[in-house]
Formats: structure tokens, C-alpha cells, sequence
């Protein structure tokens, strides 16, 4: 139940970033968990590429990028700026199931499964407080239920081989034998199925072993069962007490109360982290130090989204309309975009592949529902077909998912705008604990249709991307 | 004889579409053809508006109007309420399109794969069925798993194996599937009840089927829904 912070004080406040968002020097909410570098300022790396604030190391390029089933050129804010950066990168290396809009500027491409191809064993259920009503948990396999069409490989075959042609293959048996990747670690109380270095292990080893280490574990060292035992039953489980469902009774069993409102430790925590950035010269971060409150009070926060328009030399006014997204069932985190069954069912989805609008707003600018429309942020326009609704508030307009695709099949068919072409990359938009939010001021107005789809989803640019680079 | 029906609680659903995923997968349905797909609407006026998930597929009609109209009696009505299509008969005219008042039949002109130029991926080809060409085709309650659950001494409703795909993949539960005419099976009991609000089986009358849908308190465009006080 912890909530440890980064460390403020001077003698262990860590000055100089370790890591390209530097979320232990500039963020104590962070923590330093293997999952902080991703709650820390993410797209600060990106942001400071080309033009690094006083007193601030310039981010280098990586020598060697490695990206595993992400595609930051569609997802990440700004992407246009992303996918210009990404030109600069010496040396890319991609694992793909599919061609995508980042990996298209890979040099190494690594063809992987997809999951329906490969193999792994993964946990179900057993969590508090995350909606998971379920009496019981325990591990699932998913194994390959057909071959792969082409040459591709399992993710577990393509580290090994990775790590053994780089030297690293005894801190791969290493990592495996701590349960890293996998989450069940290979030895317990109870049994030992640790794998030796010395031996070349295939993917059916690996697995074999992590289904014999999580049966044990789970069954209290009752059971032992092997990946063959898996393919045939599927799945491993145990009870789990719906008195764990709830976060109430686990803090009734620890004796923990619920923390009053009043945050002292933040405030200190704020105060502390002002002090040593001051110390070094570093005054650009004290918009996010604003933050830091034991009890916060109200804040304009629409204002800073509609300010932001002035940064690139335009009128807030000019800006009345919320671009807000949303995740939709059929695609979740995006990676499904290529397979043309879930495009099929996602256009049963109301509004799915437009652009929503309230109705009395949509008749006010004189759009009719199928009309192309210009979304039109302060940095870039994006066309797309509107669609009129009773459901969305006057002041909002509503894109689902993030697409604006042009090199991923299906997808690239698409012709929807992506909020993340419309929103720019800026430090007043970034909260204390480094995120920003799904939103845009926008203003939308009829379009003349595109004279192909490519045109549809991508857009032209407003303001340019040398232009853009205005960090602070 | 049993009298297979399907009761789906419109409260539940959450218009996730999976239902629509597992019958396409199921019956290796083309691109762009839906035998099922859940309805995404609203209903009322901004602010008083709410989203109405409806799915809809084949009612398997009790007097179905597709069947009055086929030249070729290839629609027919099972004993057991089910209606289906004999692809050796159906010239694909399309009358039972137009007669069809739920939108449910679509003529499949061509087999066509969902990769285009890649062909025919290996699920797909393992259930291609050259006979769906050219024809009219629906919903046929999964007739296939029904048959071959009852068979091997399997209940449609009860047992996974014979049940609609469409209602063992919801995620909410909210379909069922049996005998309405067996009184202790689910569907029958379902499509008997009342919501909690006290609103009854609105749509019952109107559809007059054998597919039944348990109604959700919406109210139609301009008269708000008043809940009654508890």
C-alpha cells in the first residue's frame, strides 16, 4: 500500500537524468519502479530534441532504437514531430507482425508472431480492486492455433536467439529464472525449475518450465504440471476469495486506514524538488511545481488548453471546440488496426470512423451529417466525415481510437483524423507527474472531399514543424 | 419438439460487438456481411439522450414474411422454429431481402477473403463453403452446433458445445438460448419477466418471433423516461 517517492533532498536527489525522461530528477510522484519510465515525461525526449531548455542536457540520439509493438508515430501527441525526429536515428530495429508508421523507418525489421501464433503463459485473475469478480485465478496458455504465414518467429525465440548472438544469453537464463517477462519466477518455496545457462533451452523448455513453476506456486507445491498438460486442459486455477475483490476488506485485514486528503508529504515533496532545481538553474519546471499541494485548490485548466493557441501565434478564440478521443471495445490499444475483421464490426460502432458532433452545433457551422469536415487545431488540419449526434455536449467534438494511418494495410484506409496530428508538444501542457491529456482546441468547418483516401486521414500542416520546436 | 429461442436483456448489452465477431467467426461470414451485429443508436435529444444498443440478427420469425415470398421454397421453417435457407434451391433473387423487416439476409454475390490479394487466410478456408454463392444467406441460430450438440446428447442453452456462438462469446450475459416451450429453460422464463423498473416486454408484440428481446428503459424521442419511485 506504499506510495514511496523519488527522494528531494540534496543529498539523494538525483541531478543529473539517468534516463531520457527523467522522471527521478524531475518527478518524486514517479517512484522508481521498472514501470516509473513510463509514468515519468515520456515525450520530454522528443520535446527537447531540438531545442533543450537552460540548464539542460540535450537529449541524445540512440545509437540503437528498439521497438517492441508500439508505434509512437500514430500514438504519440505531436506525432508529426515524432515521425521527423525518427529521421535523425541512426539505427532502428522494429519487431513487426505487420508494416506500421514507425517501423516503416526501421533498418531491421524482426518478424514476430502474432498471438494467435505464438506461445505464452499468462496469469488470469487475482487482482483487488480491478473489477475482476472472479472466484477463482490462475494461468491461462495461449499457443499457436495456426502456423505462421510467413517467416516469422516467437517473441521467446527471437530474444533468446537476440541475446545469445549479443553475449547476453547468461543474463537472459538469469532474468528468465527471476520470473522477468513471464511473472512467475522459476524457483520457490517449493520447487526448483530453474533453467542453466549452459544449456541452449528451446521456447517449449521455457514454457514448459513456467507452467511447472506457476502450478507448484499456486497449488502450494500440490501440483506440477507441464506445457503438454496445458495444451491439452488450457488452464490452471485456484480459489480466490471474494473477500480479496474489494480494496476495503485487504485494508481492514492490514490495519490501514484511508489516507486523509491533506498531503503533506506532496507539498514537502514540491518545496524540496523547487529548491534543488532552483539550485540548478532550472526555473522551466516551475509551472508543474505549482502542483504540488497538500490540499489542492481550483484551477483554470481549461484556460491552459486554450492559451496554448498563443504560443503559436493565434487567437484562443479562434479555438471553441473540444477535440476529445476515446478507446473503443474493438480496438483498445490500436495493435488489432490491420486485421480487416475488427474494421468490419468497428463500423457498426455509432460515429466509430468520423467525426462527431452534437447536433445543434453541427447545423450552427452548417455541417450536415457525411459532410467533410476540416478539424483544425492550432499546428495542423485533418479531414474527415462528420457525424451528427444528439450524444456529444455542444462544445466537444469526438474522433474515437487514434488512426490518421498511412502505412499500416486496413488502417491506411481508414480516413479518420488522429487527435495526436492535432496536438501540439508543449512544456505548459505537461501536469507535475509528467502526463498530458487527450485534448485539443479545435475549430471544425466544411471541407471540400479529398481527392484520394491518403489525403482524407493525414492532413496539412498549420504551423510548421521548425516552428513547432518552441519548448518553453 | 423443442421450439428454440433466443431472449437477449438489452440492459446488459454494452454494444461491444463481440457477439457480431464470434458469429462472423463461427460462420466464416465475408466482409461487409453481417448475419448478427449489435444496432448502435441513441434515442432522445441532447441533454436528455441515451445510447441504445440493439442486436439484431435473423428473429427466425414464427410467421416469417421471407418464406411467403421465395419462389423456390428454399426458406423453410423447421419444427423447431428455426428458419433456414436450402442453398440448392435459393436462386438468390432477393425477394426475402425486401420481405425481411429486420435487415437480416444478405446476398453473397461472391466468397471474398478478407486479406483481397493474399487469399483466403486458414480459418477461413477451412470453413469456405462454394454453396454460399450466389445465395441468400442469415442467421441460422448456429444450426450446425444445435444439430450436432443434440446428436452427441448435448442441451442447446445449456451445454457450451451447442449453443449459439453469438451467445456463449457475451461478455455481459445477456443472451440466452433454449427451448421457450420447455417452462424451466432460461428463455422461457426470461421472456416472461418484467424489468426491475416495471416496464414490460415492449417489443415482444411488435416482433412476434421466436427470438425475444427483454426491453431497458428507454423512452422514444420526447417523452422522457420517468424511473418509478421506489
Amino acid at each position: 500500500m506504499d506510495q514511496p517517492l523519488n527522494p528531494t533532498d540534496r543529498q539523494h536527489w538525483k541531478a543529473h537524468p539517468g534516463i531520457r525522461n527523467a522522471y527521478r530528477t524531475l518527478v518524486p510522484l514517479a517512484n522508481n519502479s521498472p514501470w516509473s519510465p513510463a509514468l515519468g515525461p515520456a515525450h520530454l525526449p522528443w520535446l527537447f530534441m531540438k531545442n533543450p531548455p537552460p540548464n539542460w542536457p540535450r537529449p541524445t540520439v540512440p545509437d540503437v532504437w528498439i521497438i517492441y509493438r508500439t508505434n509512437p508515430v500514430i500514438s504519440h501527441w505531436d506525432s508529426d514531430t515524432v515521425a521527423e525526429l525518427l529521421t535523425t536515428f541512426p539505427f532502428i530495429v522494429a519487431f513487426a507482425y505487420t508494416p506500421d508508421e514507425t517501423n516503416w523507418f526501421a533498418d531491421v525489421l524482426l518478424p514476430e508472431a502474432t498471438d494467435i501464433e505464438s506461445l505464452q503463459l499468462y496469469r488470469i485473475g487475482g487482482t483487488k480492486y480491478q473489477e475482476q469478480f472472479w472466484k477463482h485465478m490462475g494461468v491461462a496458455l495461449r499457443q499457436p492455433a495456426v502456423d505462421p504465414p510467413v517467416d516469422a518467429r516467437d517473441i521467446t525465440w527471437i530474444a533468446k536467439e537476440l541475446c545469445k548472438r549479443v553475449g547476453l544469453y547468461d543474463t537472459f537464463i538469469a532474468a528468465l529464472n527471476k520470473g522477468r517477462g513471464t511473472t512467475i519466477p522459476l524457483k520457490g518455496a517449493h520447487y526448483d525449475f530453474t533453467l542453466s545457462p549452459d544449456e541452449d533451452v528451446s521456447v517449449e523448455e521455457i514454457w514448459d518450465r513456467v507452467c511447472r513453476a506457476a502450478t507448484m506456486s499456486l497449488s502450494g507445491g500440490q501440483e506440477e504440471h507441464g506445457l503438454e498438460w496445458f495444451k491439452e486442459r488450457g488452464a490452471f486455477f485456484v480459489p480466490f476469495s471474494e473477500k480479496k475483490w474489494f480494496l476495503h476488506t485487504y485494508m481492514v485485514e492490514k490495519g490501514l486506514r484511508y489516507e486523509l486528503p491533506y498531503q503533506e508529504r506532496i507539498m514537502r515533496a514540491g518545496a524540496e524538488l523547487a529548491n534543488r532545481l532552483h539550485e540548478h538553474g532550472i526555473t522551466w519546471w516551475d509551472l508543474q511545481l505549482e502542483e504540488y499541494q497538500a490540499l489542492p485548490t481550483w484551477k483554470d485548466f481549461p484556460d491552459i488548453w486554450a492559451r496554448i493557441a498563443e504560443v503559436f501565434g493565434k487567437r484562443p478564440e479562434d479555438y471553441e471546440l473540444w477535440l476529445v478521443t476515446s478507446r473503443s471495445m474493438q480496438y483498445s490499444w490500436g495493435s488489432n488496426v490491420g486485421i480487416p475483421l475488427m474494421a468490419d464490426v468497428a463500423h457498426n460502432v455509432l460515429g466509430h470512423f468520423g467525426v462527431m458532433l452534437n447536433r445543434q452545433t453541427a447545423h450552427k457551422l452548417g455541417i450536415r451529417d457525411g459532410d467533410w469536415v476540416w478539424v483544425e487545431s492550432p499546428i495542423r488540419r485533418v479531414r474527415g466525415r462528420a457525424v451528427v449526434r444528439e450524444g456529444v455536449h455542444p462544445n466537444v467534438v469526438l474522433t474515437i481510437q487514434q488512426f490518421g494511418h498511412w502505412v499500416t494495410p486496413v488502417a491506411r484506409e481508414f480516413q479518420v483524423p488522429n487527435l495526436n496530428q492535432l496536438a501540439p508538444l508543449h512544456l505548459a501542457l505537461t501536469d507535475a507527474t509528467g502526463s498530458g491529456a487527450d485534448v485539443v482546441r479545435v475549430r471544425v468547418y466544411r471541407a471540400e472531399p479529398p481527392r484520394n483516401g491518403q489525403e482524407a486521414g493525414v492532413g496539412e500542416t498549420v504551423v510548421s514543424l521548425s516552428e513547432r520546436a518552441v519548448t518553453v | 419438439m423443442a421450439r428454440w429461442g433466443m431472449v437477449i436483456d438489452l440492459r446488459k448489452c454494452v454494444g461491444c460487438q463481440t457477439c457480431t465477431i464470434a458469429c462472423k467467426v463461427e460462420n466464416a461470414v465475408p466482409p461487409q456481411i453481417f448475419w448478427r451485429r449489435v444496432v448502435d443508436t441513441e434515442v432522445g435529444e441532447y441533454p436528455d439522450v441515451q445510447r441504445l444498443f440493439l442486436p439484431m440478427a435473423c428473429m427466425h420469425c414464427s410467421d416469417p414474411p421471407c418464406l411467403e415470398v421465395c419462389p423456390t421454397t428454399a426458406t423453410y421453417r423447421r419444427e423447431d422454429g428455426i428458419v433456414d435457407i436450402n442453398y440448392d434451391l435459393c436462386i438468390g433473387c432477393g425477394y426475402c431481402i425486401v420481405a425481411c423487416p429486420y435487415l437480416a439476409r444478405t446476398l453473397i454475390e461472391e466468397n471474398t477473403p478478407y486479406f483481397g490479394e493474399a487469399g483466403f487466410i486458414p480459418p477461413e478456408q477451412m470453413l469456405y463453403d462454394d454453396d454460399r454463392t450466389g445465395v441468400c444467406t442469415k442467421c441460422t441460430f448456429c444450426l450446425p452446433r444445435v444439430d450436432e450438440g443434440l446428436q452427441n446428447g448435448l442441451q442447446p442453452g445449456i451445454d457450451p458445445e451447442a449453443t449459439p456462438a453469438c451467445v456463449i462469446s457475451c461478455i455481459a450475459n445477456a443472451m440466452a438460448f433454449g427451448d421457450l416451450d420447455d417452462p424451466t429453460s432460461q428463455v422461457a422464463r426470461l421472456s416472461t419477466r418484467t424489468t426491475p423498473c416495471g416496464c414490460s416486454r415492449k417489443w415482444d408484440w411488435i416482433l412476434a418471433c421466436t427470438t425475444s428481446w427483454t426491453a431497458r428503459p428507454v423512452s422514444p424521442p420526447g417523452r422522457p423516461h420517468v424511473p418509478r419511485s421506489r
